[in-house]
């Protein structure tokens, strides 16, 4: 590979990180243990 | 030892091109073609020095790259030389061996310090932005936990490629693929 005559010497600082991000492992829904209970907000109100 | 603490000439990395060597049966899938350097995923590659010191004065190990020596991760400015380059070393590799069916090229992302060429750079860091595969390519990976091979072809390598490194990869012929469009926040100098 022929790349020529090096010219100049240049640094860059990139703002924004070039490289992607790694892929968020899954991480399961927990299982509910027990069945939900629905509590009226208000219930004395009702 | 550290380069001189200067503020950055630019603030976007520059877009260059590149060819890879695809070698599945390690645990990356990428390397050099002097097989040298290691390409990981999601991680930038840093360019190591390799040089020989010459004399016993000279024996410093120093950061890569630097002007006086060809250490630095390599990269060619120009798309048309880089498909001109994946041609010739499928068409007429070196030593007369068989023809090199393993290679991919594409476009990588160089920053850090950075040695400008004619006709190309060398790089202190880069990462893979798109990958070219070739409709010829074929290689044979091994299968993992078992020690048997498998042929893989090009769309199956342009998947690996992408699921690993987490960039696009596409198949076709070198000389039909046009220069992408670079997004903001890179560049390509002097096109």
């Amino acid at each position: 590979m022929d790349i020529g005559k090096p010219q100049r010497e240049i640094v860059i600082e990139p703002v924004e990180e070039p490289v992607p991000a790694t892929a968020p492992e899954s991480v399961p829904e927990p299982e509910p243990t027990e069945e939900p209970v629905c509590e009226p907000a208000n219930s004395e109100a009702a | 030892m550290t380069f001189t603490s200067n503020a950055p000439d630019y603030i976007e990395p520059i877009v260059g091109y590149r060819v890879w060597r695809f070698c599945e049966a390690r645990i990356n899938l990428l390397h050099s073609l002097s097989l040298r350097e290691i390409w990981c995923a999601r991680q930038a590659a840093e360019a190591v020095c390799f040089a020989l010191p010459l004399t016993s004065k000279d024996n410093r190990s120093h950061l890569a790259p630097t002007r006086d020596c060809s250490c630095g991760i390599w990269a060619i400015r120009n798309q048309r030389r880089a498909a001109r380059l994946m041609t010739s070393l499928v068409q007429r590799p070196l030593m007369h061996l068989a023809p090199i069916v393993n290679l991919v090229w594409g476009e990588v992302v160089l920053w850090g310090h950075v040695i400008e060429h004619q006709h190309g750079y060398r790089a202190q860091y880069a990462y893979p932005r798109l990958f070219y595969v070739p409709t010829h390519f074929r290689t044979l990976v091994v299968e993992p936990g078992v020690s048997r091979t498998r042929r893989v072809r090009a769309p199956e390598a342009a998947q690996m490629l992408s699921d690993f490194y987490g960039v696009e990869a596409v198949v076709g012929e070198a000389r039909r693929f046009r220069p992408r469009a670079v997004p903001p926040g890179q560049q390509r100098l002097f096109e």
